[in-house]
């Protein structure tokens, strides 16, 4: 979860509008987090949606033309020597002056040989260090482009990976809520009267749990058609990957009670309880054991001992028979 | 709304701009020529927006096009999609461009009053129809933006101004800047959904 002042500092971020202090302290902290790292990368997105549904202007047809003999040029045109009639003796001649002056220096320079020698070596040896120097520089720069444009592209991908799975979660959770959806349809349809609250065989509670067991009436309009603008809703998942339990769970604090509607969850062996818990300020409350009949199905209504206004998580965990004060056996579902 | 698909005659026929990346590297002059008929209009109007200048933001839009020529051989796909990649460029060249000519980013508050005005498409009808749609529905989540926020989002993603050169600019709180551009990006965010 993002917290408001980090999703302000995001905006400004990708808008380009953080001053450069700022924007690298951002860059620290969007290191340390890839819900950050994606929300900058949607805002982006965002940015560029906005620039491109700007009303149209077009280019005039010269600026494709212009654009086009460029890079006709860039690929590379062969430029020969000029020909023709005109090319006569006085253009042959300062390359002729030329060529005496080299002549003249090469002669000039053959006599100062034996007394520069040493001087020309000495300048040969630093040329050759200067460049030696020179092409371990060049390398070494263009390690550090190499690594650079290696690191960039790594988180590039990472990013794009993270943005795929995102996608994925988001498309998964709505098919998710609409099974939740027609769950509770089916079984509006199937339980037109409400069933009773029936606690299970061998299944009392101890006296420091509460008292209350899921399998409540259901309320009037469906299991969560009573939700008003307090109420927490939940939807419940598995944390066995592979497990296809799925459910919804809601506490509302004006009645002081809660529905729950599960489907898909394996029978808990003979010897041991499922047993459900609100988490308050961070702190877990029994709301007590869930009776899950024989194809895995549990609904119902649920109350909790104490007076509780925010529900921050729903969670279930798989405990002795008859259920414990404080969580201690495998979480099996969480909601979101 | 209208759910556009694209058939397989028409993704067969018209290469996406990733494709036309590859051939451009190739060195391919007819794919450059498309990759331009695509995308000139967009970035010209970009830049044309931030210098309020059309021989600056021709001069701009050719640099842009020499650059996706050179360097079209190492775009790396994974990097963004080509039309973002060349924003970015024609975005970041402007904005040098108006800061080396000293001039300030002008806001146009008629900016989406436009906003059923009709787009230049080139000629690739499948891409392009889905492009009006979308760019349709930018607009209409524009429009729905107040001025105050669409303005300051503007000022520093196309202006290059930071929160503190808009406060100045605009004569208002360091704090209501910022809330601006918050409240209208995430609300232009919620707004485009999956458009983008």
């Amino acid at each position: 979860m993002i917290d408001d002042s980090l999703k302000e500092q995001a905006t400004l971020y990708a808008a380009g509008a953080l001053p450069a202090a700022e924007a690298r302290e951002f860059e620290s902290a969007m290191a340390q987090s890839v819900e950050l790292q994606l929300l900058v990368t949607d805002l982006h997105a965002t940015l560029d949606g906005m620039a491109a549904a700007l009303p149209r202007r077009t280019p005039p047809p010269a600026l494709k033309a212009r654009i086009m003999r460029e890079i006709d040029s860039r690929a590379g045109v062969v430029v020969g020597l000029p020909t023709g009639s005109g090319f006569g003796f006085w253009q042959f001649l300062p390359w002729a002056a030329a060529a005496a002056l080299a002549f003249l220096c090469v002669w000039f320079a053959a006599q100062q040989r034996a007394s520069n020698i040493a001087l020309l070596r000495a300048q040969q040896e630093l040329a050759a260090i200067e460049s030696q120097s020179q092409a371990a520089d060049r390398q070494h720069e263009a390690q550090r482009n190499e690594s650079k444009a290696e690191r960039d592209q790594l988180h590039q991908r990472i990013l794009t990976q993270i943005a795929d799975q995102q996608r994925q979660s988001a498309t998964e959770r709505t098919r998710l809520v609409e099974r939740i959806k027609e769950l509770e349809k089916r079984i509006a349809q199937a339980n037109p009267s409400p069933r009773p609250a029936t606690p299970p065989n061998n299944q009392t509670p101890s006296p420091d749990l509460p008292t209350t067991v899921p399998g409540g009436d259901v309320p009037p309009g469906g299991l969560f058609g009573g939700a008003n603008a307090s109420t927490t809703l939940g939807v419940l998942r598995s944390t066995n990957p592979g497990s296809p339990a799925i459910g919804a769970v809601a506490w509302n604090p004006a009645t002081q009670s809660g529905t729950i509607l599960i489907d898909g969850l394996n029978v808990p062996a003979q010897d041991r309880d499922y047993q459900l818990w609100v988490f308050v300020d961070g702190s877990p409350v029994s709301a007590g054991l869930l009776r899950v009949d024989t194809t895995g199905h549990v609904q119902g209504s649920y109350t909790i001992a104490q007076s509780i206004n925010t529900v921050q998580r729903f969670a279930i965990t798989d405990e002795r028979k008859g259920g414990v004060p404080q969580p201690a056996g495998e979480i099996i579902m969480l909601s979101n | 709304m209208t759910v556009l698909l694209r058939t397989d005659n028409e993704s067969a026929s018209t290469p996406d701009d990733a494709e036309l990346m590859r051939r451009v590297a190739d060195r391919d002059r007819a794919a450059f020529g498309l990759l331009y008929d695509r995308l000139a209009g967009v970035l010209y109007t970009a830049s044309l927006r931030i210098l309020n200048d059309s021989a600056e933001a021709e001069d701009v839009i050719q640099d842009v096009f020499v650059q996706i020529w050179d360097k079209a051989a190492s775009y790396d796909q994974r990097l963004g999609k080509p039309f973002n990649w060349a924003l970015t460029m024609t975005r970041n060249r402007s904005i040098d461009r108006l800061r080396a000519l000293k001039r300030r980013y002008e806001f146009i508050a008629e900016a989406t009053d436009t906003a059923h005005a009709t787009p230049v498409f080139a000629s690739d009808a499948g891409h392009e129809v889905y492009q009006r749609e979308k760019t349709t529905h930018v607009r209409r989540a524009l429009t729905e933006l107040p001025l105050e926020q669409r303005q300051a989002l503007e000022m520093a993603f196309l202006g290059g101004m930071t929160q503190n050169e808009i406060a100045d600019r605009l004569g208002q709180p360091l704090g209501t800047i910022k809330a601006r551009i918050r409240r209208g990006m995430l609300k232009l965010k919620e707004s485009l959904g999956g458009w983008l």
